[in-house]
C-alpha cells in the first residue's frame, strides 16, 4: 500500500511518526513537505514538494490527512481513501473556521482518527468509522516487524492497523469489529474508574456515553448515577447535559413513549416545547421511526439518525435527514436532497462546496445570492479570506 | 576486604561472565523440557524463534496446538527438522498440555503459552531456585499475566527497550525470588517430580489462570513450595480476543464458581485476593488430575466396597473395564480379622472396629475425592466387568442423579415403579452408583442381617435404573 502524508506543519513537528511506522504493508509513505535526507533514511519516508504530489499516481495512495485547511486538496487528488487525523483547534488558528473545516474534513473521511477523546466521542455520534488514537493500557497487544525491527503495539495501535487494513478489504464487509472492541475497552475502563472514583459525576457519565454507544442498557445506570451526583453537587444545569439523555437510552434500548416523555421533561423554551408536541404527535399517529431518528437528532447522535431515515421515503422524513445531514457536514448530500425535495438549495453550503472544489467565482456568486440585498454577504466573504489565509499559512509552515 | 570476600566476588564476576556470554550449561544434566500452548499464530511466529534462541542447546521444545484451527503445518515449516521443536496437532476432548507432559523425560519443565517473549538469561535464573531450596518446585517469572504480587505491567515501544529493561533487571536482582502463596501466569517451571505426585491441570475450570491457580494449590498441598522470580521478566503479548465482551464470560463464570467450590472460598466480585484460600481449605485432599491420553470425557469416579469378609477371589475378579477409578475399601476387623489386605497400595482402605464406625466410615468416604460419579460396591455381588463402564455411561449421559442396577427379583418385585413416583422404596446399597456433590438419601442397616445396607433416596432426586449388571451368579447366593 502507498500513503501520502498531508500534514499540519514540518517533518519535525509531526506527530504521528509512530502511527507511520506501523501502517500495515507498508510499501510506501510520501510526506508532503521538507525533509533531509537522513530524516528520509531513517524514518523510510519519501518527501514530495506540495507542488509535486499531483504527479503521484493517487488510484493507488491512501490519504493521512492531519489539517483540515488541505480539504481542497484532498477533494481534487481523489485518492483511493482518505483519512482524517482530527485535532483539536491550535492556539493560533480560529477556532470557528477550524472546527467547521475539521467536520468538512471528517465528513469526507474514509475514515476519521484523532486522540482527543471528545472529538472521538462526537464523531462516533455522528458517523461510523472513527478511532481513537489513545488508551490506558500499558500491556502489549500485539507485534510487528519494520525491516528488522520489533514493535510492540498497544491496544490503540493494533486497532489502527485493523482499521486501515479494513478500508482496503472487501467494502462490503463491516468495520463493527474493531470499532466495538474500542467502545467496549473505553467502557471497561470507565466502569473501572467508577469503583476507583465513586463521586466524580464525569466518569459516570462517561462509562453511561460509551455503553450507550454499544447498545448496551447498563447505560441507564450510570448515568442515573452521573445525574444524581450532579444535582447532589447542585449543578441544576445537568437537566439538558444529563437528563435529556435519558431519552436517547430509553430509545435505543427501551420504550419509546418513555422516551418521549423524558425528553419533554427537558423541554424549556418555546422550541422545545413545539418539539416536545411534535413527538407526542407522531407518537399517537404511529409514526415511530420519525420519533426514534428525532429523538437521536436532539440528542445530537446524527448517526443513529440518519441510519433510520435513509430507508424512510415521506416528505417529513426526507426534511428530517436534510437537516441531520447539515448538522453532521454531509453537506453535498444535504444539498442534492434540497435540490431533490424543494427545487432549490441553501446558498452558503453550495457556496462552501463550491469553494472547497476551487471554483471561487461561483462560491461567491452563491454567497451574495444566500445573503440578499442588505450586505449580510460580507461575513460570508470574510470567512472565505479568512480560509485563504490559513492555507496560505499551512503551506509555508509545510515548506519551511 | 577479607581474602575469602574478594575471591568469592572474583568468582561471582566470573560466573556472570560465563553467563552473560552465554556459556554456562543448565544446571541439570538432562537438560529442560518447553511445553508450548500454540493458540495465537502472530505471536508464536515471533516468540517461538526467540524461545529458541533465548533458551540454550539443552532444551526440548514441545508445541501443542489448543484450538482445531490453529495453523500447525505453516508454523512448523517455519522451522528446521535439526531444532529440537516437535509439533503435536490438536486432539479432540484432550487437554494438550495435559498431553505433552505425560511424556516429558527431563527433570524440569517449563509451561508457557506463545504470546509469551522471553529473552537471554531467563531460563537458567528460574531453575537456579530449586537448587537454593530443595522444596521449591515450581518458580514463576515475573509478567503482566501474573495476578496478585507477580504482576508485572510495563509498556515498551520496541523489542530493543525490552531487552535494555530485562538485562538490567537480571543484572540487577540476579539470584532474588521470593516464596508466594499462589502463581497464575502464562510462564511456569516446575519438577517432572511434581507433575508425576499431583498430576496434570484440570481443564474443567475453563479460564487457564484458574488451572493454574488450582495447579499451584495442590503442589502446595504436598509440600512444595511456590517462587516468584525477582529477576526474571518475559513480555507477555495480550489478546483483544476476549472483545466483544460477552464472548465466553459464561464458560468465566463456571471455571469460577467451580474453583470457588473446590477451595472453599467465598464466592463473590471476581478479586485476585480471593484466589489464595484459607489454610484448612489446603487440607482436604483433591484428586489427581490424570496426564496423558485420558480423555476428559472420563469422569473420576469412585467406588466405595464394603465388605462382611474380605475375599481375595472378589478383589482378583474386579477387572474393570473403566479405568478412571478410586477405589476406597471399608473394613471392619471385627468381622474380617486377616492381618494382610491384599489390595493395590494406590487404594485407599480405612480399617474400623465395630459396626457402628464401619457405618460412617462409609457414609463420610464419598467425600474423599472430589470426583463426579460415587457408586457403593459390596463384596456379597460378583459385578460384570462392564459394570462401573456402563453405570458411569447412564449417569453422564442420561439427566438421573442416581441410578440402581436392578437384579431380576428386584423387577419382579416391581422396584421399577420407583421412576413413577413411588418414594417409599428402599434401595439395596450396592447396586447405587449417583452424581458427585449430592446427598443421595440416607443408609441404614437391614434389619434381619445386619452387614446389608439399604438406602432411602432423596424425594427430590431424578432416579435412573439399567438392567441387572451382576455376574449372574451371586458371590454368596
Amino acid at each position: 500500500m502507498k500513503y501520502l502524508i498531508l500534514s499540519g506543519g514540518s517533518w519535525e513537528d509531526y506527530e504521528y511518526k509512530r502511527l507511520l511506522e506501523l501502517l500495515p504493508d507498508r510499501e510506501e509513505v510520501c510526506f508532503t513537505g521538507r525533509m533531509t535526507r537522513e530524516q528520509q533514511t531513517n524514518s523510510q519516508v519519501r518527501a514530495v514538494a506540495a507542488a509535486d504530489i499531483y504527479s503521484l499516481n493517487m488510484k493507488q495512495y491512501t490519504i493521512l490527512v492531519s489539517s483540515p485547511y488541505w480539504l481542497s486538496e484532498v477533494l481534487s487528488l481523489q485518492a483511493v481513501y482518505v483519512v482524517a487525523l482530527l485535532e483539536r483547534c491550535p492556539e493560533e488558528e480560529d477556532k470557528w473556521l477550524w472546527d467547521k473545516y475539521s467536520g468538512l474534513l471528517g465528513a469526507k473521511a474514509n475514515l476519521a482518527a484523532t486522540r482527543s477523546e471528545r472529538i472521538y466521542l462526537e464523531q462516533s455520534l455522528r458517523r461510523e468509522g472513527v478511532i481513537y488514537l489513545g488508551g490506558d493500557q500499558q500491556e502489549s497487544y500485539g507485534v510487528t516487524f519494520q525491516g528488522d525491527r520489533l514493535y510492540f503495539l498497544t491496544d490503540y495501535e493494533v486497532l489502527w492497523r485493523k482499521a486501515i487494513l479494513n478500508l482496503w478489504q472487501d467494502s462490503t464487509r463491516s468495520s463493527a469489529d474493531w470499532v466495538t472492541i474500542q467502545l467496549e475497552l473505553r467502557a471497561d475502563y470507565y466502569i473501572s474508574m467508577c469503583a476507583k472514583l465513586p463521586s466524580q459525576p464525569v466518569v459516570h457519565y462517561l462509562a453511561a456515553s460509551y455503553l450507550y454507544l454499544l447498545g448496551d442498557p447498563a447505560a441507564n445506570r450510570y448515568l442515573a448515577q452521573s445525574f444524581e451526583l450532579m444535582v447532589l453537587y447542585e449543578y441544576l444545569d445537568c437537566l439538558h447535559s444529563h437528563f435529556r439523555f435519558f431519552s436517547a437510552i430509553e430509545v435505543k434500548t427501551g420504550d419509546l413513549e418513555t422516551a418521549v416523555q423524558q425528553y419533554t421533561i427537558t423541554a424549556f423554551t418555546a422550541e422545545e416545547k413545539l418539539e416536545a408536541e411534535r413527538l407526542q404527535g407522531w407518537l399517537h399517529s404511529g409514526q415511530y421511526e420519525l420519533v426514534r431518528a428525532e429523538l437521536f437528532r436532539l440528542n445530537e447522535n446524527e448517526a443513529a439518525a440518519v441510519r433510520i431515515l435513509s430507508s424512510l421515503t415521506t416528505s417529513e422524513a426526507k426534511l428530517l435527514l436534510i437537516q441531520n445531514y447539515i448538522r453532521i457536514f454531509q453537506w453535498e448530500k444535504a444539498l442534492e436532497l434540497q435540490q431533490e425535495l424543494e427545487g432549490s438549495v441553501d446558498g452558503v453550503i453550495e457556496g462552501t462546496i463550491h469553494l472547497l472544489h476551487g471554483r471561487r467565482h461561483e462560491a461567491i456568486r452563491s454567497f451574495l445570492n444566500a445573503a440578499g440585498q442588505d450586505n449580510q454577504a460580507w461575513p460570508l466573504l470574510s470567512e472565505m479570506a479568512d480560509l485563504e489565509e490559513a492555507i496560505r499559512r499551512l503551506k509555508r509552515r509545510v515548506e519551511a | 576486604m577479607s581474602h575469602e570476600s574478594l575471591n568469592l566476588e572474583r568468582l561471582a564476576g566470573r560466573y556472570g561472565f560465563l553467563e552473560r556470554a552465554g556459556l554456562l550449561p543448565l544446571p541439570s544434566h538432562d537438560g529442560i523440557s518447553i511445553v508450548v500452548e500454540l493458540s495465537r499464530m502472530e505471536c508464536a511466529t515471533v516468540c517461538l524463534p526467540l524461545l529458541l534462541l533465548h533458551s540454550g542447546a539443552d532444551v526440548r521444545i514441545i508445541a501443542v496446538s489448543m484450538t482445531p484451527d490453529f495453523p500447525m503445518e505453516v508454523l512448523a515449516g517455519q522451522f528446521s527438522p535439526e531444532e529440537p521443536v516437535i509439533f503435536l496437532p490438536y486432539e479432540k476432548e484432550e487437554y494438550m498440555p495435559n498431553l505433552a507432559l505425560a511424556h516429558i523425560e527431563t527433570s524440569f519443565a517449563v509451561l508457557l503459552e506463545d504470546s509469551i517473549m522471553v529473552s537471554p538469561g531467563w531460563l537458567c535464573e528460574l531453575m537456579w531456585t530449586p537448587f537454593d531450596d530443595a522444596s521449591v518446585k515450581v518458580v514463576a517469572p515475573r509478567s503482566s499475566t501474573e495476578r496478585g504480587e507477580g504482576k508485572k505491567r510495563l509498556h515498551f515501544g520496541t523489542h530493543h527497550e525490552l531487552a535494555e529493561h530485562v538485562s538490567y533487571s537480571l543484572g540487577r536482582y540476579q539470584g532474588e525470588w521470593r516464596e508466594v502463596e499462589v502463581l497464575t501466569g502464562s510462564c511456569l517451571l516446575f519438577t517432572k517430580e511434581l507433575i508425576h505426585r499431583i498430576g496434570g491441570f484440570n481443564a474443567s475450570l475453563q479460564a487457564r489462570y484458574l488451572m493454574i491457580a488450582d495447579w499451584c494449590l495442590r503442589a502446595r498441598q504436598i509440600g512444595a513450595k511456590l517462587a516468584l522470580s525477582e529477576a526474571v521478566y518475559v513480555h507477555a503479548i495480550q489478546s483483544l480476543d476476549r472483545y466483544p465482551r460477552m464472548k465466553g464470560e459464561s464458560r468465566q463464570t463456571d471455571g469460577w464458581q467451580t474453583y470457588y467450590k473446590k477451595w472453599a472460598l467465598e464466592s463473590g466480585l471476581e478479586n485476585e485476593g480471593y484466589l489464595v484460600p484459607p489454610t484448612e481449605s489446603l487440607n482436604f485432599p483433591q484428586p489427581v488430575i490424570p496426564l496423558g491420553r485420558i480423555s476428559l470425557a472420563s469422569p473420576l469416579v469412585t467406588a466405595i466396597v464394603y465388605c462382611d469378609e474380605l475375599k481375595e477371589q472378589w478383589i482378583a475378579a474386579q477387572q474393570q473395564s473403566y479405568k478412571h477409578i478410586r477405589w476406597i475399601w471399608i473394613r471392619d476387623t471385627l468381622v474380617d480379622a486377616a492381618p494382610e489386605f491384599p489390595v493395590s497400595e494406590h487404594d485407599v482402605v480405612i480399617t474400623v472396629r465395630g459396626e457402628d464406625a464401619w457405618l460412617r466410615a462409609l457414609k463420610n468416604a464419598s467425600a474423599l475425592y472430589e470426583s463426579e460419579i460415587i457408586l457403593y460396591l459390596s463384596t456379597s455381588i460378583l459385578y460384570e466387568k462392564r459394570y462401573i463402564e456402563r453405570v458411569v455411561k447412564a449417569i453422564t449421559q442420561g439427566s438421573a442423579d442416581l441410578i440402581v442396577s436392578l437384579s431380576t427379583e428386584m423387577e419382579e418385585a416391581g422396584v421399577h415403579l420407583l421412576a413413577e413416583g413411588d418414594w417409599s422404596v428402599t434401595l439395596p446399597l450396592e447396586r447405587v452408583a449417583y452424581k458427585g456433590g449430592i446427598v443421595p438419601g440416607m443408609i441404614s442397616n437391614r434389619k434381619s442381617t445386619s452387614r446389608q445396607l439399604l438406602l432411602h433416596p432423596k424425594a427430590s432426586l431424578v432416579i435412573g435404573y439399567i438392567g441387572d449388571l451382576s455376574d449372574s451368579k451371586e458371590a454368596h447366593p
